[in-house]
């Protein structure tokens, strides 16, 4: 936090300067405020003119001062938000696949925007808050010294007893504030959940059952937020009260002492800077809490995670030559094993699919071999060089996805393919035809620049099946993996796509449950899966032998 | 929505009362203080300290008046919000389930958190802000007004200009707020394609190019806040000399009252201090009446996704499904987008029949319009000789059975996942288990039936998923069963063997839409309908 804000030393002196600026204000208006009450008793109209100007010209010179205030402060924070924003970015762009897989999309996009939206609305307004009554406090208590020393420390002692009354509040509210906020997030995800299952649940009519629990949840999470209201409310109220029983025992002390002669304007002004002054200390509190809470959003979207214990450096440059091998490789889920000692050997250039029972562990095998997945035991190399020393980039850089779920961007087709790398038409048309875009690229208006919508919105699943095969292909990527790619083509589209996939140089390793007869043969080995163990056969024997 | 929300204006009678005590004695306090201060410069000692008494008496009496509006408060906030949610997801379960699945699932969750937040505190605040704010107005005028009520008109006058000015300037502020917010709509949805991207960012070596994007994309946003920020400068800027000099004003025109000995010196304290107890209440309203009118359209969209298009009335209730479904020269279409054209289907009793065709040919339309998702909108289904479309959903779901490629599960146990909260005999149960191929799977479970499924079912295969929807289907003895791609997750052995078991139900019909077929056991069906090009061949 202190290098955010120290980046820029000037801007910062210049916005802390500006939060003292209303403090200056408020303090002028008190005294204005006074003097003119204070003409009542003076009784001279001249001065109650006098009074009146000086009082309007306070008013605006404090307008003047709340606006360059204002300009001194903006732009210092418009260009730290953008900070905080570019470095949460950053975070999350610096993590790789692993350490990222192991938080949902919704926790980063979550930082990206919930929480940097919270920390840009409270941060800087509840530091100006707190410059602003820290500074008020201090300036109001000096001036009443310099008037009553007794008076001064009255205010002060019933300023400290207010502020630990509401001390005591606090800890209690943001315990049930927090209560409350994880109810909701569970009321959310029960909702979510019952709303994906609402067709299961009328068509099994049981959605009355879950019409009541969800009814139930409403009422109990409504309970809660009574609770805290009347609890926040009441407290509120109380030291309201407090503030109010000091500010009548302000007033009969200081009218005693009108007795005894103290002008009207001294009276005022005293009353004033101690009401209005001193006692909102209290409300410092809580505000200071909110800032430690933006300091902790900051520090949680923003430090870089500790490379975990014993991590080895990834200093061995990526090189495929010959094989990729696994001895013993094994890997659990929760508890549940799911691969098993495997052991396998991908020679280069190989095609390889995958079979196999559903839940043996297929898109497991396929995660660990691309370096998606961490976490296993046993060993794992390319040319003999071990998986965790193998610089990532590299080998990113090497391989290529066809996975059932394609990520679109909102660009053209042509960038959707070439995922921004120069290229010519004639090998675009090339790869489009390869991968079955021939059509999709033809039937649009502005072919290969042709826009996507949002997601590829304007897209059928199979056509965005296809440009993740055209992705591949384009990427003449070393290694290729395969998910279930041809799962939403139709029968010939699948075998074509099934064809161009076997003709790459690449080494490929495919998932898939179609059956293309007279393609599907021409993958050299089968890597079939049971009870997480690999058995190898070559694809002629299994084909033959094993059958489909 | 509204109309339940009515169930809370008893509450908001009890809130007038506590906020009328609370705001009378806050009253009696001010005129004290000005009695206070007008014996002490008329030098009354014994006229001070009877005041003093009677001031802290007030101020006592205030605690439990205070206490008492802040419990009201939260009792009416509470009624009403139940209220609202209650209908709203009532209703919504009374949608039918084709219209309810036109919308994102997240839209009807944004309207149960996000909107009915809004409509918490620009509505039932918003309506509570009005309440208190009027009758804190009102004593404020009757306590001013006894001291002068020229004083008052003055303050009256005084209020409702500077309310009328500070609402004249949010106009334009609500302009670029909205611009704002359109701008993070669509940075949201960028950042949510990056993020989704990761894979495909890290592999590509795109980080660069999405890097800048996203400092472009989010420049732009801060610098669009700046500008609101500036334009908020002047603003303020322009309310607050509104009120310095309105303010100012009046101060002066009290004092001079005072100098002129129109008015006490207690009486000028008293106007000044309670001025704001005019201004505050028309300054609330000024901010809470627009935003409660502002809350109509918010009614009307949420009003909007609880239509059900298509009201049919459904009279008859189907015992059993005996007869035939027949697909009577149905037409089908999707906006502009034709997708069923004239189709002729007849599905027998007991029939076992096969759908395929490419994909978007219209299978799952046709699936949908057999489920009674949706009206043909030429043609007719008919059950029997009876219109499908007046039979009820309640008794036609009672009869058909369905099983999908994506299974919904609970977070439950495996037994009410395949009962679905309903009783089944024990030997029943594993017989459906024993045919959906579930056995095994069953074995290998700590606590068999009862295991729990964990959240979205991350303990459970895909493959395993769909022999439990195909064990539900089983159960449920019903006279349809629909397959979905149901067996797109599963391996072909275990596929075929439990195709064969569906194929060998006897009475039972079976409508299996798939993309993938086995040679083997293509010949058990009755009949393969292919659906393609708007139409259907049965072969």
């Amino acid at each position: 936090m202190r290098n955010l804000l120290l980046k820029r030393p000037q801007a910062l002196a210049r916005y802390v300067l500006a939060c003292f600026f209303p403090v200056a204000t408020e303090l002028l208006a008190v005294w204005g405020f006074a003097r003119l009450i204070g003409s009542i008793q003076v009784g001279r109209m001249d001065y109650f003119w006098q009074s009146l100007w000086l009082t309007i010209g306070l008013g605006l010179l404090g307008i003047g001062l709340f606006i360059s205030s204002r300009f001194m402060r903006i732009g210092f924070m418009r260009d730290t938000i953008l900070d905080v924003r570019l470095s949460a970015f950053d975070k999350i762009l610096s993590h790789s696949y692993d350490t990222f897989n192991r938080q949902s999309k919704e926790v980063y996009l979550s930082h990206l925007i919930n929480d940097v939206n919270t920390f840009e609305r409270d941060f800087f307004l509840t530091l100006l808050n707190v410059i602003f009554a820290a500074g008020r406090y201090v300036f109001a208590i000096v001036i009443i010294l310099t008037m009553d020393v007794w008076f001064a420390l009255g205010t002060v002692a019933a300023s400290l007893l207010l502020y630990l009354v509401s001390a005591r509040f606090e800890k209690r509210t943001v315990r049930i504030k927090e209560e409350l906020s994880t109810n909701s997030e569970r009321f959310t995800v029960e909702l979510a959940n019952t709303f994906n299952g609402l067709e299961i649940l009328k068509l099994n009519r049981v959605e009355g059952k879950f019409l009541r629990k969800t009814l139930a949840s409403i009422d109990r999470i409504e309970r809660k937020k009574l609770d805290f209201a009347v609890f926040t409310e009441g407290q509120r109220s109380l030291t309201g009260f407090l503030s109010n029983l000091v500010f009548v025992a302000m007033l009969v002390y200081l009218l005693t002492r009108g007795f005894d002669g103290l002008s009207l304007t001294l009276l005022t002004l005293q009353l004033q800077l101690a009401a209005s002054c001193v006692m909102p200390v209290g409300a410092v509190m809580p505000m200071f809490n909110e800032l430690k809470a933006s300091l902790a959003i900051y520090r949680k979207i923003t430090a870089s995670q500790p490379e975990a214990a014993g991590a080895v450096r990834r200093i061995q440059p990526y090189h495929f030559s010959q094989r990729i091998e696994a001895q013993g490789l094994s890997f659990a889920y929760a508890d549940q094993a799911i691969l098993r000692d495997v052991n396998l050997r991908l020679e280069k250039g190989r095609k390889y699919l995958v079979r196999g029972a559903s839940g043996s562990g297929k898109s497991t095998l396929l995660k660990l071999l691309s370096m998606v997945q961490a976490g296993y035991s046993g060993a794992l190399t390319l040319d003999g060089v071990p998986y965790s020393q193998v610089d990532e980039a590299g080998f990113n850089a090497n391989i290529a996805f066809i996975y059932q779920d394609v990520f679109l961007f909102e660009d053209t087709i042509r960038n959707n393919i070439t995922l921004f790398k120069p290229a010519s038409d004639s090998h675009l048309q090339a790869v489009a035809e390869k991968a079955g875009l021939a059509d999709l690229v033809a039937s649009r208006g502005q072919g290969l620049e042709e826009p996507l919508l949002e997601n590829g919105k304007n897209l059928s699943g199979g056509q965005r099946q296809r440009i993740s095969i055209a992705r591949a292909i384009f990427k003449q990527a070393e290694l290729l993996f395969v998910d279930e790619g041809t799962a939403s083509l139709n029968e010939e589209l699948g075998r074509a796509v099934e064809e161009t996939i076997l003709a790459l140089d690449s080494t490929v390793l495919a998932v898939s449950h179609r059956h293309y007869p007279g393609v599907t043969e021409r993958y050299d080995y089968v890597l079939e899966l049971v009870n997480g163990r690999v058995v190898q056969y070559a694809a002629a024997d299994y084909f033959e032998a094993v059958a489909v | 929505m509204k109309k339940a929300m009515r169930r809370a204006w008893p509450l908001l009678l009890a809130v007038v009362a506590a906020a009328a005590i609370a705001a009378a004695l806050e009253g009696l306090l001010a005129i004290y203080a000005m009695h206070a201060v007008d014996a002490m410069f008329q030098r009354d000692r014994a006229a001070f300290n009877e005041t003093v008494r009677s001031l802290l008496l007030v101020a006592g009496g205030l605690i439990p008046a205070m206490l008492l509006l802040a419990a009201c408060r939260g009792w009416f906030k509470r009624r009403a919000a139940v209220a609202a949610k209650v209908d709203y997801v009532r209703r919504l379960f009374s949608k039918h389930i084709n219209e309810f699945q036109a919308e994102n699932n997240a839209g009807y969750v944004s309207i149960l958190t996000n909107d009915c937040n809004t409509i918490e505190a620009d509505y039932i605040d918003g309506i509570y802000a009005c309440v208190v704010g009027i009758i804190n107005f009102g004593v404020a005028v009757l306590v001013i007004g006894l001291v002068s009520p020229w004083a008052l008109v003055a303050g009256v006058v005084v209020s409702v200009v500077s309310a009328v000015l500070s609402g004249l300037i949010a106009k334009p502020m609500q302009r670029h707020q909205a611009q704002r917010s359109e701008m993070y709509a669509t940075y949201t949805a960028y950042i949510k394609e990056a993020l989704s991207a990761f894979h495909i960012i890290k592999g590509n070596d795109l980080t660069g190019k999405v890097r800048a994007d996203y400092r472009a994309k989010s420049s732009a946003i801060q610098h669009k806040g700046y500008l609101i920020d500036r334009l908020l400068t002047w603003m303020i800027s322009l309310n607050r000399l509104n009120f310095v000099l309105t303010f100012i004003g009046l101060m002066g025109a009290t004092v001079f009252m005072g100098l002129k000995g129109i008015i006490t010196v207690g009486g000028v304290i008293l106007i000044i201090t309670n001025v704001e107890r005019l201004m505050n209440p028309l300054e609330k309203l000024g901010e809470s009446l627009p935003k409660i009118f502002g809350t109509a359209k918010l009614f009307a969209r949420i009003e909007g996704t609880l239509q059900n298009r298509d009201d049919h009335p459904e009279t008859v209730a189907a015992d059993r499904l005996d007869g035939a479904l027949h697909v009577d020269g149905v037409s089908f279409s999707f906006a502009d987008n034709d997708v069923l054209r004239d189709v002729n289907l007849r599905l027998e009793k007991g029939g076992k029949y096969l759908v395929v065709g490419p994909s978007g040919g219209g299978k799952t339309t046709l699936l949908k319009l057999l489920r009674k998702y949706y009206a043909p909108q030429s043609g007719r289904l008919l059950l029997g000789d009876q219109d499908l479309r007046a039979v009820t959903k309640d008794s036609y779901f009672r009869r058909i059975a369905n099983v999908e490629q994506q299974v919904f599960l609970f977070e439950d146990t495996v037994r009410h996942n395949l009962t679905l909260y309903k009783d089944y005999p024990d030997d029943m149960l594993s017989m459906a288990l024993d045919r959906a191929g579930l056995r095994e799977f069953l074995e290998r479970l700590p606590q068999g039936l009862d295991s729990l499924i964990l959240e979205n079912g991350k303990n459970i295969s895909g493959g395993e998923r769909s022999r439990l929807a195909i064990a539900r289907a089983l159960l449920n003895r019903a006279d349809i069963i629909f397959l979905d791609e149901a067996f797109a997750s599963l391996d072909a052995s275990a596929a075929r063997a439990i195709e064969r078991t569906l194929l060998e139900l006897h009475g039972i019909t079976v409508v299996n839409v798939s993309h993938v077929s086995f040679p083997d056991t293509r010949p058990l069906y009755t009949k393969v309908v292919t659906v393609k090009n708007k139409g259907v061949q049965v072969a």
